[in-house]
């Protein structure tokens, strides 16, 4: 074992399917290094974490991490963990999925999953386009871009998810960029050990797709430009965050209080033991 | 005084898909791009050239999406790109 | 064990409590409500958990995600919610879930007669996921068993690793009839198999014996199971090549072909001397019974063959039945699916279909009127 991280993950899988430049690595190893540092804090057991990924670029994470997984159908990661969750509520249930896999197919699973505040931590990777497939149209991709599907450009506004888990109802809400990968960590570290339902975004780079569609192919020149529009924002409301790729994209912890997860809210009703 | 500490800088060669995201993150330019190493994926392994010049931050062992940067405390700056890994 | 007056609903969840179900997801859909809202009340007393979902898409992801989890998960639906169900049956089957889906099927297609009754779904059933695969059916008759199909498809579901469905229709769900219940104690109980190496030499996917049924290391007992649903080696990580691919599907296929006669289950009712064999499940069996005892009273040598398992169906006992038969004859409330079935099966013989298409309970006159040409 060379990487500290080696024996959290499948190594014989490695070097991994992601294009060179894909700030879904830089994702993963925030997360798997959150992991490690909460297991030498005595606070996490990650025999007991499972980690679920839905289709996508983001969604192969599962087939590299050597952790309980699930590669589960396109969109329903969340509708999976839930079960998950509920059947082994001592589990620590993490889906790490990409943008059109959760806001998009997924979307009715993300909303009801925020409004009961689920006792899961969600790491949503934002690369604003649907990669594995080609580049076609995301519910995320900005205006007036070149996606395959929308040769003339995109006409549709983008979604914010972090709108929809500040207004659907979560314990956390953070967004950042993968420019960042310590705060990013550490921001990982603090919501795997909350309660209720905990909503991480990264937003991404996808040189080879996204960044070719709007004439950034090179790994390093898109790195640039989002450091360029990336702005951390302290004390405002998810509500108040700003997204919008050609001006500014707000990043931090816009959230975090802390309210009865839905395992304490129907352990009042039925008795479940919580874990 | 504040002591000088040295670190050696791992490159897990086979794993390296020439991004540069380390060239271009690293404070002290330790890496460079070279054409002296390629892997069976049939990338040319970035090079660790200038490990005396590192700080120990770990941005690039961070920023490496390849879980390909090992940054460690060593007694004498010392970088080597890894072919081979046991176990 | 109990005499106990209840309808075929309450009877499938009093099977699912004894069989030890832990875990039910499910979505408000007629004619199945009473089985959610009936367990809503007791499965909790049983140390389960019980959940509304948004939709029955979630419902399904939810129990196979509890079967990994390590407990035996069910949930109930009918043909508007199992079409949605369609994609992640096929999941359940590729990761070899244990799950129990109870179909209960209405008058379609489409809305149709959302309070009528039917059998439209019988080729749904077990081919509504894409891809080729197998998975069991089964089709109780009565409320008694809708109670032991139950306990039984838990079972095979547990033994096989395989989604079984529980295929009932609305008149089952809301006719009541006594039953004999049973407890725990008394009726034989099937858990999945666990894996006996340690972590390190453990293959989530490799079968150790000969029923190539492998054995299940569930989430947080430290085995790093990965639930794949791309085509998977024995490890259960991705592999498109044609060997991988060619095994990974034989395998899933042969588990329920090579294992068919410890499946399959059926029935006859004066099939040894027929000349006519009819042929029908669940309720429409009941009327063809009737049927049969009176043609035998005017003298005509009727028969009946029922089966209790769809899928894989008993082609063995079947040909058997069909042995005298000079005419068989499929009695099914659609234009012909257990039909072609039997059509393939019994392919160099005289089969007819007699299609009952109604959304009400079909009544002997329904029939009777239909066989005259046949007789």
């Amino acid at each position: 074992m060379i990487h500290e991280l080696d024996d959290l993950l499948r190594v014989e899988r490695l070097p991994h399917v992601w294009c060179p430049g894909c700030g879904i690595g830089i994702a993963l190893s925030a997360f798997l290094r959150a992991v490690k540092t909460l297991t030498r804090r005595g606070k996490v057991d990650p025999q007991k974490i499972v980690f679920i990924s839905g289709i996508g670029c983001t969604g192969r994470a599962a087939g590299y991490v050597k952790l309980d997984a699930a590669h589960t159908p396109h969109g329903r990661a969340l509708a999976y963990a839930v079960g998950v969750k509920l059947a082994k509520p001592e589990l620590k249930v993490v889906v790490f999925t990409g943008d059109g896999d959760l806001v998009g197919i997924g979307g009715n699973h993300f909303l009801h999953a925020a409004r009961r505040n689920f006792d899961l931590l969600v790491i949503m990777v934002n690369n604003m386009i649907y990669a594995l497939t080609g580049g076609q149209l995301a519910p995320t991709t900005p205006q007036g871009v070149y996606t395959t599907t929308t040769p003339y450009g995109n006409p549709e506004p983008p979604l914010d998810s972090v709108k929809i888990a500040a207004v659907a109802g979560a314990t956390y809400i953070a967004r950042w960029p993968i420019t960042l990968p310590l705060m990013l960590q550490k921001s990982i570290e603090r919501a795997l050990v909350k309660k209720g339902f905990r909503f991480i975004e990264v937003i991404s780079t996808c040189p080879e797709i996204f960044g070719r569609h709007i004439g950034y192919r090179d790994p390093v020149e898109l790195l640039k430009y989002l450091r360029k529009i990336v702005k951390i924002r302290k004390n405002i409301s998810p509500l108040e965050a700003e997204y919008d790729w050609f001006k500014v994209i707000d990043c931090g912890v816009f959230l975090d209080v802390e309210k009865p997860g839905y395992i304490e809210l129907y352990s009042k009703f039925f008795k479940i033991k919580e874990g | 005084m504040p002591i000088k500490r040295h670190y050696k800088v791992l490159v897990i060669g086979e794993r390296c898909k020439d991004c540069g995201i380390c060239v271009y993150i690293c404070p002290t330019n330790v890496f460079e791009k070279s054409r002296s190493k390629m892997n069976r994926k049939g990338y040319w392994i970035v090079s660790p050239s200038h490990p005396e010049l590192c700080v120990g931050c770990k941005m690039c062992e961070y920023m490496c999406p390849e879980f390909a940067i090992v940054v460690k405390y060593s007694p004498k700056p010392y970088s080597e790109v890894v072919l081979q890994i046991e176990g | 064990m109990r005499v106990k007056f209840q309808p075929g609903n309450i009877a499938v969840s009093e099977g699912a409590i004894v069989a030890g179900l832990k875990f039910f997801a499910g979505y408000p859909i007629t004619p199945v409500n009473e089985i959610f809202e009936y367990l809503s009340h007791e499965l909790p007393k049983h140390g389960g958990i019980i959940y509304q979902a948004e939709d029955e898409i979630a419902a399904i992801n939810a129990i196979i995600g509890a079967s990994w989890a390590g407990v035996k998960a069910m949930t109930a639906t009918s043909g508007p919610g199992f079409s949605l169900m369609a994609e992640s049956i096929g999941y359940a089957v590729m990761v070899e879930a244990p799950i129990v889906v109870v179909y209960s099927m209405r008058a379609g297609p489409s809305t149709g007669v959302a309070t009528g009754t039917g059998q439209g779904d019988v080729i749904q059933s077990k081919w509504a996921s894409h891809g080729h695969y197998e998975l069991i059916v089964l089709a109780p008759n009565s409320v008694q068993e809708c109670f032991d199909l139950t306990i039984e498809a838990f079972n095979l579901a547990e033994r096989f690793r395989v989604p079984v469905i529980v295929l009932i229709d609305a008149v089952l769900s809301h006719m009541a009839e006594k039953y004999v219940w049973k407890s725990p104690k008394e009726v034989k109980l099937i858990t999945r198999k666990k894996p006996k190496v340690p972590p390190e030499q453990y293959k989530p996917f490799n079968p150790d014996t000969e029923d190539l049924v492998p054995p299940m290391a569930c989430y947080g007992e430290g085995y790093a199971v990965l639930a794949e649903s791309l085509s998977h080696d024995e490890r259960g990580y991705y592999d498109p090549s044609r060997e991988t691919y060619a095994k990974l599907v034989k395998r899933l296929t042969m588990k329920i072909i090579r294992n068919k006669h410890k499946i399959v289950m059926s029935e006859t009712y004066m099939a040894s001397d027929a000349e006519i064999l009819f042929i029908a499940f669940g309720s429409v069996s009941r009327v063809v019974h009737a049927i049969v005892r009176e043609l035998r009273k005017k003298g005509i040598k009727a028969g009946l063959f029922r089966p209790i398992t769809l899928w894989p169906l008993d082609d063995v006992k079947l040909k058997e039945a069909a042995e005298s038969a000079r005419k068989i004859v499929v009695a099914e409330m659609n234009y012909g699916q257990l039909y072609r079935e039997v059509l393939t099966i019994l392919r160099d013989r005289e089969v007819h279909l007699l299609p009952i298409i109604t959304p009400d309970p079909p009544i002997i006159d329904d029939i009777y009127s239909a066989i005259g040409e046949l007789l």
